[in-house]
């Protein structure tokens, strides 16, 4: 009698948390993952904090979504893991949307979508990026990106060298060990103005090719967090409407980049 | 409760990467391969003399090979491989005047070169480590019997010293071996390198698991290739009854295993 009323309360508790779990998480705060060496999109300033446009644009969704939002720096290829290691709830992190990732990750609608484009350095004078012109030269950029994959299947007689991040491919391109190297233009642009003024030089920008460089740059979620999705997603249709995204990306860039 | 069997199983035998990635994996143990017999061979080599620099009787000389020593064996290999690699590109007009841009722009021999330095550091203590352990009484008996000093080193106290540094030479190849992964940063396409490009390109953690268990054998080979070096090098100081207990041991099993008429 007394041991089936133990496994009776037993049971009770174990279908409340059972329950509590199958509830809908009440998002308060929301960790955001970045890696921050994406100037101008997000980068680490002097102080040691990160800024930039998405971290603008971020605070501003979490604004309207009523949550309050902390920022954290991840590398690259661990992005994705991290993100499902619940060391963070959404990596906001100019991630373009594509079928590999979407395998993985839950994505959000695209916010903004800007064309790629190479680099080169000061001393090359030809502005021929073609396949058979870049034959049998180096050519960087950042591994686990879109750019590696539009490389490997383009670029098939150069030589592809991959970075942990986009600074330590620029960084090469400026000490004269690569001949190109390709990433989002405005990173790429933003990299020539500053530190690659001496050194390199922007060559030409290319148009994204669906089925490898998709639709955008999205918000990436834990499949199972379709609610949080849905809040960006609302969110971001907000910041369309009311012109937040207008006015934010006034400050950063000289034409808009939503691609809408 | 089938299914997450099934779904583990599947994690742990990824038969779909294998046959896509397996090649690259193959190119990547290869590269592992060469970096790592390539810089501890010149390690051992350069170790050699830094080692005799150390034990030197001019001061200049051991104070520099100190130094060299403390700082290899006192700073993290992945800031010294920075150092090379990002710290040559930042000299490059001085290097290219001097001729040698080419050499440094190849992340292979940035590679090489930072490997190198490193583990001859390491290399050298040991050696040290080795020729102070041999007893006094040898290299004065060697003298006693009219060798000169080249012979005495060579003949005498060498190869005991070099027995005695077998097995922390064994356990620097496998520090090597784990530490190349290192060179996965600076571009290059070695196990770690080509593990990596197969996780980015498939986002599934199973290439990991692969890439240890691969470091994981070649460790073990190592181990096991070094166990019987020792066994067989250091048959002459092992006790008389020890080897010949052994002898006896397989006499009987083979005596045993004789099917008896």
């Amino acid at each position: 009698m007394k041991k089936s009323k133990i496994w009776a309360a037993l049971g009770l508790a174990m279908a409340g948390l059972l329950a509590g779990q199958a509830d809908a998480k009440e998002w308060k705060t929301v960790r955001i993952g970045m890696d921050a060496s994406y100037a101008p999109f997000e980068s680490v300033d002097s102080k040691g904090e990160i800024v930039g446009f998405e971290v603008d644009y971020a605070k501003a969704l979490c604004a309207k979504m009523k949550v309050t939002c902390t920022f954290q720096n991840q590398d690259w290829d661990g992005v994705i893991p991290a993100l499902l290691g619940d060391k963070f709830d959404v990596i906001f992190s100019s991630m373009n949307i594509t079928k590999a990732r979407a395998e993985k990750v839950l994505f959000s609608d695209f916010y903004y979508a800007t064309p790629p484009a190479f680099i080169t350095t000061k001393g090359n004078k030809s502005d021929d990026i073609s396949p058979a012109a870049l034959k049998g030269k180096t050519i960087g950029t950042q591994s686990s990106t879109i750019h590696v994959n539009y490389l490997e299947k383009f670029y098939k007689d150069s030589e592809i060298k991959t970075y942990p991040t986009q600074d330590e491919a620029n960084l090469d391109l400026a000490n004269g060990r690569l001949d190109y190297v390709t990433a989002d233009s405005i990173v790429l642009q933003e990299f020539v103005n500053t530190k690659g003024k001496d050194s390199t030089r922007f060559v030409a920008l290319y148009a994204r090719v669906p089925e490898i460089h998709g639709p955008g740059v999205g918000a990436a979620f834990r499949p199972s967090d379709t609610d949080l999705k849905d809040m960006f997603n609302k969110a971001i249709a907000e910041a369309d409407a009311d012109g937040t995204f207008k006015t934010l990306e006034k400050p950063y860039f000289s034409f808009d980049i939503r691609g809408k | 409760m089938l299914q997450t069997l099934q779904s583990l199983a599947g994690f742990v035998v990824n038969i779909p990467i294998l046959q896509e990635y397996g090649y690259r994996i193959l190119l990547g143990i290869r590269m592992t391969l060469i970096v790592v017999s390539l810089s501890c061979t010149l390690g051992f080599v350069l170790g050699y003399f830094i080692c005799l620099a150390r034990m030197s009787r001019f001061r200049i000389l051991s104070g520099f090979a100190l130094a060299y020593i403390t700082f290899f064996r006192g700073t993290p290999l992945l800031c010294q491989l920075y150092i090379v690699y990002y710290g040559s590109g930042d000299l490059r007009p001085q290097l290219q005047d001097l001729g040698l841009w080419t050499f440094f722009r190849d992340a292979f021999f940035c590679c090489i070169l930072t490997f190198t330095m490193n583990t001859s550091a390491y290399q050298a203590e040991i050696f040290r480590g080795a020729i102070q352990s041999v007893s006094r009484g040898q290299s004065e008996a060697a003298k006693a019997l009219g060798l000169n000093r080249i012979q005495t080193a060579g003949l005498v106290v060498m190869p005991q010293a070099l027995l005695i540094a077998l097995r922390p030479f064994g356990n620097e190849l496998i520090g090597m071996i784990k530490a190349s992964a290192l060179a996965a940063i600076v571009t290059l396409l070695d196990l770690m390198g080509q593990t990596r490009f197969v996780f980015a390109r498939t986002f599934d953690f199973s290439v990991y698991l692969y890439a240890a268990l691969i470091y994981l054998t070649m460790v073990e080979i190592i181990r096991r290739i070094w166990d019987k070096l020792e066994l067989r090098l250091s048959r002459h100081i092992r006790p008389r009854f020890e080897v010949l207990a052994k002898e006896e041991a397989k006499a009987i099993t083979i005596e045993t295993s004789m099917p008896s008429t």
